[in-house]
C-alpha cells in the first residue's frame, strides 16, 4: 500500500498509471451515478411525511458528503506537500478546490431547493447551513488565492496553510445539528449505527454517493494529469510522448 | 399514461425536484466540459513551447 503511494506521487508513474484506469473510473462513474438517480427518481417509494421532494437527498447528500471529503483530501494533500513536499500533492490542491467548490455549492442549492418546500424557507441562519457556506467561501478564497499568485512552489504552499487553518470548519459542519438547535435534520447514515433510512431508499443513496466519489476522483485526476504534463514539460518522457511517435496518446 | 404524469409532477413537488437534478446535472456536464477546454489549451500550449525549444 505504501510503496503504491510513494510510487504514485513520481510524476511520470502518476500519469501513466491513472492513464490505465481513468476510462473505466469515468464509466463506472457513469453508471453508478445514473443507475443510482435513475433508481431513486422512478423506482424508491415516496417517503410518508415529505412525499417526493425526499427524492433531492439522492443529490443533496452526495454532494454535501463529497464537500466535505474533497476538503479532508485536501487537508491530507497539504500536510504531504508542506511536511514531505511531495509535489504532486501541491498540484492537486487547486484542481480539488474548484471540484469541492462545485459540490459546496451544490450541495447548498439542493438544500435549499428542498427547504423551501420542507421548512418553508429557502435560507435560514442555521448553524449546518452556515458552516457549510463557509466551506463554499474557503474553496472560492483557495481558487481566488491561486489564481492571483503566479505558479509556483510558494502559492501551492499558501494554499495547503490556508486549506490547514479552515479545516476546524470540518467538525462544525458535522456536529453542528447535534451542537445546536437546528433546522436541519440529523444524520441520516453513520458509520456504526444502523441506518434511519428505510433499505429500498437506502440502496440508491449509497449508488450516488459512490458515483459522486468515482465523478469527482476522474474529474481530479483527469485535470491533475493535464496540469501534470505541462508542469513536466522539461522531462524527456512529456517530451517522448509529445513529439515522438505517441503524440496521438497523449492524453 | 396517468402513472407517467403522476410521475412526472413528483406529487406537488415537480417545481423543486426537477430543477434540483436540472442544476446537478449541469454542473457535473460542465466539470466535463471543462477537462475538454482545459486539454485543447494544454495541447496548445505544450505545442508552443516545443516549438520555441526545439
Amino acid at each position: 500500500m505504501w510503496t503504491f503511494l510513494y510510487q504514485l506521487a513520481s510524476p511520470k508513474y502518476f500519469y501513466q498509471k491513472t492513464g490505465n484506469y481513468l476510462p473505466w473510473l469515468g464509466f463506472l462513474a457513469a453508471v453508478f451515478l445514473l443507475g443510482g438517480m435513475f433508481w431513486g427518481l422512478f423506482f424508491a417509494p415516496a417517503d410518508y411525511q415529505q412525499g417526493d421532494a425526499f427524492r433531492i437527498i439522492y443529490v443533496h447528500v452526495p454532494a454535501a458528503f463529497m464537500s466535505m471529503a474533497i476538503y479532508a483530501s485536501m487537508g491530507f494533500l497539504s500536510i504531504l506537500l508542506l511536511v514531505w513536499r511531495i509535489k504532486l500533492a501541491g498540484l492537486m490542491l487547486p484542481i480539488l478546490s474548484v471540484v469541492g467548490a462545485s459540490m459546496a455549492f451544490l450541495a447548498l442549492v439542493t438544500g435549499s431547493i428542498w427547504g423551501k418546500p420542507m421548512w418553508g424557507t429557502w435560507w435560514v441562519w442555521d448553524a449546518r447551513l452556515t458552516s457549510e457556506l463557509i466551506l463554499l467561501f474557503l474553496y472560492s478564497a483557495m481558487i481566488i488565492l491561486k489564481n492571483s499568485l503566479p505558479d509556483s512552489e510558494r502559492s501551492e504552499r499558501l494554499l495547503a496553510i490556508l486549506c490547514l487553518v479552515g479545516l476546524v470548519d470540518l467538525p462544525i459542519i458535522h456536529y453542528s445539528v447535534y451542537w445546536w438547535n437546528s433546522l436541519h435534520q440529523g444524520a441520516t447514515l453513520t458509520v456504526f449505527s444502523k441506518p434511519k433510512i428505510a433499505l429500498e431508499m437506502l440502496y440508491p443513496l449509497l449508488l450516488t454517493l459512490l458515483g459522486f466519489s468515482l465523478y469527482c476522483a476522474f474529474i481530479a485526476i483527469a485535470r491533475a494529469r493535464l496540469s501534470l504534463l505541462y508542469r513536466e514539460r522539461q522531462q524527456r518522457w512529456v517530451r517522448e510522448l509529445f513529439t515522438g511517435e505517441k503524440h496521438d496518446a497523449v492524453v | 399514461m396517468t402513472q407517467w404524469f403522476e410521475w412526472l409532477t413528483m406529487g406537488k413537488y415537480s417545481l423543486f425536484v426537477w430543477p434540483a437534478y436540472g442544476l446537478v446535472c449541469v454542473i457535473l456536464v460542465m466539470q466535463l466540459l471543462g477537462i475538454r477546454w482545459q486539454r485543447r489549451k494544454t495541447m496548445q500550449r505544450l505545442q508552443h513551447w516545443f516549438k520555441r525549444h526545439q
